[in-house]
């Protein structure tokens, strides 16, 4: 579904150069007026890096059984917001328990949207796009001993990556703490989207990541 | 491109041929890319990438002076 109205916005010749995105508009074209969890529109967030935007999706499903982990790139037509659900059932303890996780995001959701006035979806797609680290590194060894070297990153594995450090922010922040996991992870969500690299886990490791491979290069 | 505001210092690059793997372990790709905006837009170079890349990605590259060799190992 983001397909048209991003691929219209975007310069002619990005989307001309383009290949289809895989179809996954078909099923949820049916369901135009849906709403995520009932109350957010996903119809008009702006996606602002060209570079990710072809492996975002936001849709009003946020929980569709769907198997795509052995079919390379198909993780991306799954929303976002269930992608973000399924990385928090991380790890051991939580694992299944999708329930409870995506009650916790319907929660930050709401705080999200107490404290910034914003549709929490476009909050959660702009934080991802900050938290997307452009640049890491790989492990080298000459003769014995490892030197890291710079490579750029996949857009695909940036998301991956985004969602990756929001997660584990939000772990590390109701860990052992009195915070509870909705309210860390919408403290996560609206720092990141502010870009805020003192209190957010995520753009800290970010640029954490690309300094070490700037420094490898 | 169009507007950008956490996207600083970087240039974006569209994906225009996949080369094959580097790394030693195979965990990157090596990709030709045109740089799309920039002093050197319309050039074309070779990059190594970690994670999976396909035809008509964008890249951000934070910097297009280097021009990627295939990563060996031993």
């Amino acid at each position: 579904m983001s397909g048209e109205e991003t691929e219209a916005e975007s310069d002619a010749d990005v989307a001309a150069d383009e290949p289809e995105p895989d179809a996954p508009a078909a099923s949820e074209a049916a369901n135009e007026n849906a709403t995520l969890f009932g109350v957010w529109d996903v119809t008009e967030i702006a996606y602002e890096d060209p570079s990710t935007k072809r492996y975002m999706t936001v849709t009003p499903i946020a929980h569709t059984m769907g198997r795509h982990a052995s079919k390379q790139f198909k993780k991306s037509e799954i929303s976002l917001v269930e992608r973000l659900i399924n990385r928090l059932m991380q790890t051991d303890e939580n694992t299944g328990k999708k329930q409870q996780a995506t009650r916790i995001v319907r929660d930050a959701f709401d705080i999200v949207h107490d404290r910034t006035e914003e549709n929490p979806a476009q909050v959660l797609v702009t934080a991802v796009e900050n938290a997307a680290p452009r640049e890491e590194t790989v492990r080298l060894k000459y003769g014995g001993i490892s030197v890291p070297k710079a490579v750029d990153v996949a857009p695909q594995r940036r998301v991956d990556q985004a969602l990756l450090f929001i997660s584990d922010g939000v772990a590390s922040a109701t860990y052992k703490s009195t915070t509870s996991a909705a309210e860390a992870l919408a403290d996560e969500l609206v720092t990141a989207a502010d870009y805020d690299a003192d209190r957010s886990y995520s753009i800290s490791q970010k640029e954490e990541r690309e300094r070490v491979a700037a420094a490898a290069r | 491109m169009s507007a950008e505001e956490g996207i600083d210092d970087s240039t974006t690059a569209e994906v225009i041929e996949v080369v094959g793997k580097t790394g030693m372990h195979g965990e990157a790709m090596q990709v030709k890319c045109r740089i799309q905006e920039g002093s050197n837009q319309g050039r074309i170079i070779t990059r190594n990438v970690l994670g999976p890349v396909r035809m008509g990605d964008v890249l951000q590259l934070r910097e297009t002076q280097r021009d990627a060799d295939s990563i060996g190992g031993r």
